[in-house]
């Protein structure tokens, strides 16, 4: 075949910069404010903060008084063992609920019950924060319950205190475990269960044994938002807590306003590590008890 | 289909119910509290009166905080709806290597904590001398939403097919008029969406907006956190009911809007299965079976 | 169809278009007429719908030079271009109704609003959906859907419209007709069609002329009875029709026809396309060996083939029913099985598996085809 005589075809392919041109305001904005933040954020982590004073260095002075320190351990030890209490408690709670939520037939409830979950979702934290202290304070909503009841004379406080920060996190956090168990229980196969059934197997045991387990990557990814949620939650435990509740997001807003920001950046970067290492560790353990799960039905 | 006994049933409903009081009761509680005569919160109520209503009038620091929390809630929202949006057709149109670090990159502040964000925004921008304006934290809640933005609108261009714009420029559209006619539209109902989720999450941030913001330009949330702090009277369930009915609003409304966008409901149907004719479906949901006139 | 003087609406030059440095379109040139109705056919993966994307505009050559009308298009992006296409998915916009589809075209020329809507309401009566503009696109049906699409492109008049496979998602019904609707609207809008298809039937209904393509090369450009009649070459006979490939041995010709050997026999061909003034050394170019095709329904059985120059003894291995055919499986012996298609009526002679018939056919029925597959376009 001859060659055209006509200008010879140019090789071309899709441009390069219209990509970069697209990218442009994205990388600005993630690569000046939050890159840059974080990163002068890290590297006043290695400062020196003497008599409430900074002083450039480059030390892990802040990290080694962190992670040396009982009194801080206690902190670390407190907001994990809260965080354990209240996902387990919404886990009670929003599993049921979604289960209602994904097996109820009438289209009406349905709907009031997905309004009454997700609508909470609109409603500001500090605004919650503040209907839970009114609810449990001394002459509110609870103690009347109580006294009606006869169960104190004159009533308990609950307000500034561990327990009302745990049933106002509760409160807050039922919307994000619903979600993703709801999700998984929609998505499940109806014939499982049906075949279940035909086996014999009652309705208590076609739950814990078909509904249960293939919820578990639901479950799973509800842990995990709501134990991550929980570890940096902020305005429920200094609200509610009133500064007796010292967990490490309220430690880390105190060191700030003394300006002691190598304190504040330990116990950030911390707070950052442990987020990720729970959030890896409930993955890992999901990954194992579906595909061990699976691998047992082969087996049988 | 279940056999389930009839106490279990009972059991069961009773424990929903239950937890559905919990989520509801402490709200209505603030609706109660709002109506209260008393300068401090007690229930029962001693008597109900709009006195703190009217006292909310010579409070003007909250609509101000009001105010401030809309510019920057609606600043945010913007800056990562346009950056977000442009990012995601970079990505998913004009491939390009280290593609997977970059969104890794991008997705990144969802495993930073608030708190340490909102510390390491107060140390650069009073470096970079923003600090205290609502500036400064248009653009930290910006990065806070644009994970959201970026993912969003990303699921949605992955699954606008190509030959749509093909077929625009085909018919003689540039690229960009390509996007603006045939690609944009398609994306509005994930672009609504991640608009509404952006608006209604940095409106409601405290962690951020606590550490860096003046005094004269508290938002919302701050400005109750910090009279909360103080003190404890009904001015705080007034505005906290104004602020629940304003909830109420926007879920209605988003409601009504989302409903009139016609594939919304496939995209929030999140246990639907994929690989349905979504065309043969629409048609139907109209009422209308499309007709074989060949 | 003779070979007038008209003008040409698109002529291409030694296209070529690698992907992965594997080539998808291999130094493939043809021309079409204006008012040409033809056809790229073949086998997914053979490089049709890369061709066709490069004449629109979709896909840059890597060589190559493309004409439009005359002018040089090689290196204007499909936004630039007066030929529109058709999409296999049809790619109709969902977010606008069936009018704002066929409007979208003419609205970014930016003509008036009064000469918009009058051409789309033409376009609409073209294509037979005159009042459907306010539907949306999503209440059409799978063959109106097409319909609309078409008008979108036909509504800008293009030099050239180009087709990518609209008719595969439709039923077999339904696509017969759409086939006979294309004819329609081509010969109306007087529009050149370039039509992407792998249904060869297809092809032949609907076009002037045939291009078929294997592995990125245009193996034979011609009019559908010369493609089956004289294919180019192997692949060309068997991927159109059904046919007989028997290698034979030592072509020459004899006078008005061609003799090749198969073992000890010696059958005759139909000349090669050569030209006539050739004749006396046309036997030195012609290959060593090749094949012969002779196409299932050439084959004669029984005293039909008695009277045939070319005959061979063969034994029914297999007989089938296929609606108004007879279709026979033979072993002639030394490891050639060769098929037979008879039409099937009452009293017409039917041959029992075991049977022993004559098969033969005529000279004209058979094509021989030089070894090597290399043949380019006519």
């Amino acid at each position: 075949m001859s060659r055209p005589t006509s200008a010879p075809a140019a090789r071309r392919r899709r441009p390069r910069w219209p990509a970069f041109a697209l990218l442009l305001p994205a990388l600005l904005l993630m690569g000046i404010v939050f890159a840059g933040a974080m990163l002068t954020f890290a590297r006043y982590g290695f400062n020196r903060f003497v008599d409430g004073h900074l002083e450039p260095a480059f030390t892990f002075e802040a990290y080694t008084a962190f992670l040396g320190d009982p009194y801080y351990w206690q902190v670390i030890g407190r907001t994990f063992s809260l965080a354990l209490e209240v996902t387990a408690i919404t886990l009670l709670l929003a599993y049921p609920l979604a289960y209602a939520i994904a097996t109820v037939r009438r289209p009406a409830l349905r709907q009031t019950l997905l309004l009454l979950t997700f609508m909470p979702l609109l409603v500001s934290a500090v605004v919650k924060s503040y209907a839970w202290m009114i609810l449990l304070s001394r002459q509110g909503f609870l103690n009347w319950i109580v006294i009606g009841l006869g169960l104190s004379e004159d009533g308990l406080d609950l307000t500034l205190g561990r327990s009302g920060v745990v049933i106002a996190l509760v409160h807050v956090f039922i919307p994000f475990m619903v979600l993703p168990i709801l999700g998984v229980l929609t998505k499940r196969d109806p014939s499982l269960k049906a075949a279940a059934h035909d086996l014999g197997a009652g309705s208590l045991r076609v739950f814990f044994t078909i509904t249960l387990p293939m919820s578990a990557r639901g479950i799973a990814s509800g842990v995990q938002i709501v134990f991550t949620l929980c570890l940096t939650a902020f305005t429920i435990p200094a609200l509610i807590g009133g500064g007796r509740v010292m967990t490490l997001p309220t430690f880390i807003y105190q060191r700030t306003l003394d300006t002691n920001w190598p304190m504040a950046a330990a116990a950030s970067f911390f707070l950052m590590a442990s987020c990720i290492v729970v959030s890896m560790v409930v993955s890992k353990l999901a990954d194992r008890f579906a595909s061990g799960g699976k691998e047992q039905a082969h087996d049988v | 289909m279940t056999f389930r006994p009839r106490w279990l049933s009972l059991a069961f409903g009773l424990f929903v119910v239950a937890v559905c009081l919990f989520i509801a009761v402490p709200l209505l509680i603030v609706v109660l509290s709002s109506l209260n005569e008393t300068s401090y919160s007690v229930f029962p109520p001693k008597g109900l009166s709009l006195r703190w209503y009217e006292n909310l009038s010579q409070q003007p620091q909250f609509l101000r905080a009001l105010g401030n929390s809309v510019i920057a809630s609606g600043g945010a929202t913007l800056l990562a709806l346009f950056t977000g949006t442009l990012a995601a057709v970079a990505i998913h149109r004009y491939p390009f290597p280290g593609v997977n670090a970059l969104r890794a990159l991008f997705m990144s502040p969802m495993v930073v904590p608030k708190i340490a964000l909102g510390v390491a925004y107060l140390i650069l921008f009073s470096k970079m001398r923003i600090a205290g304006g609502l500036f400064a934290l248009i653009l930290g809640e910006a990065v806070i939403v644009f994970p959201f933005v970026l993912a969003f609108v990303g699921s949605a261009l992955a699954q606008t097919k190509p030959e749509y714009e093909e077929a625009a420029s085909d018919l003689g559209a540039g690229p960009v008029r390509a996007f603006l006619t045939v690609t944009l539209p398609q994306l509005r109902t994930s672009l609504l969406l991640s608009a509404a989720i952006s608006f209604i999450f940095t409106f409601d941030q405290v962690e951020t907006a606590l550490l860096i913001l003046r005094p004269e330009n508290n938002t919302l949330p701050i400005e109750l956190f910090l009279y909360m702090e103080k003190w404890q009277d009904p001015t705080i369930a007034v505005v906290s009911t104004i602020m629940l009915l304003a909830a109420v609003a926007v879920f209605l409304i988003l409601k009504v809007v989302l409903r009139s966008v016609p594939d919304v409901q496939r995209v929030l149907r999140a246990g639907d299965e994929e690989g349905h004719d979504a065309t043969a479906k629409k048609a139907f949901r109209r009422g209308r079976k499309p007709d074989r006139r060949d | 169809m003779s070979e007038t003087t008209a003008a040409l609406a698109l002529e291409a030059r030694a296209l070529s278009r690698r992907f992965d440095g594997r080539p998808a379109v291999d130094r493939v040139s043809l021309d079409v007429r204006e008012g040409e109705f033809i056809s790229l056919l073949g086998p997914s993966g053979c490089g049709k719908t890369t061709l066709l994307r490069m004449l629109g505009g979709l896909e840059l050559p890597d060589e190559g030079t493309i004409w439009l009308s005359g002018r040089d298009v090689t290196h204007i992006p499909a936004h630039g271009r007066q030929s529109h296409m058709i999409f296999q998915q049809l790619a109709l916009f969902p977010h606008m109704n069936v009018e704002r589809n066929i409007a979208y075209g003419l609205k970014l020329k930016k003509l008036p609003k009064t000469e918009i809507r009058r051409r789309v309401g033409e376009a609409l009566e073209l294509v037979e959906l005159g009042g459907y503009g306010q539907r949306p696109v999503s209440a059409l049906s799978g063959g109106q859907a097409q319909r609309v699409a078409i008008a979108r492109a036909l509504v800008n008049e293009p030099k050239v419209l180009l087709l990518d496979e609209p008719l595969s998602a439709l039923d077999a019904r339904l696509r017969l007709n759409m086939q006979r609707e294309l004819k329609r609207i081509q010969r109306e809008s007087g529009t050149t069609f370039v039509f992407v298809t792998h249904d060869q039937n297809e092809a032949m209904n609907v076009s002037d002329r045939i291009g078929v393509m294997s592995a990125g090369r245009l193996l034979q450009y011609a009019s559908p009875e010369e493609i089956y009649d004289r294919p180019a070459d192997a692949f060309v006979a068997s991927f159109i029709g059904a046919t007989n490939l028997i290698d034979v041995q030592s072509p020459s010709v004899d006078g008005d026809a061609l003799t090749v050997r198969w073992r000890a026999r010696t059958f005759r061909a139909r000349l090669p396309q050569a030209p006539p003034s050739a004749a006396p050394d046309a036997s030195a170019s012609l290959p060593a060996a090749g094949q012969l095709s002779v196409r299932h329904e050439y084959v004669r059985l029984g005293p039909a083939a008695a009277n045939l120059p070319n005959t061979l003894d063969a034994v029914v291995v297999e007989r089938q029913y296929v609606g108004t055919a007879l279709r026979y499986a033979l072993d002639a012996g030394h490891g050639l099985r060769l098929h037979a298609s008879a039409p099937h009526s009452p009293g017409a002679p039917v041959h029992e598996p075991g049977e022993t018939v004559v098969a033969g056919w005529d000279t004209q029925a058979a094509v021989f085809l030089g070894g090597e597959p290399e043949g380019g376009a006519s």
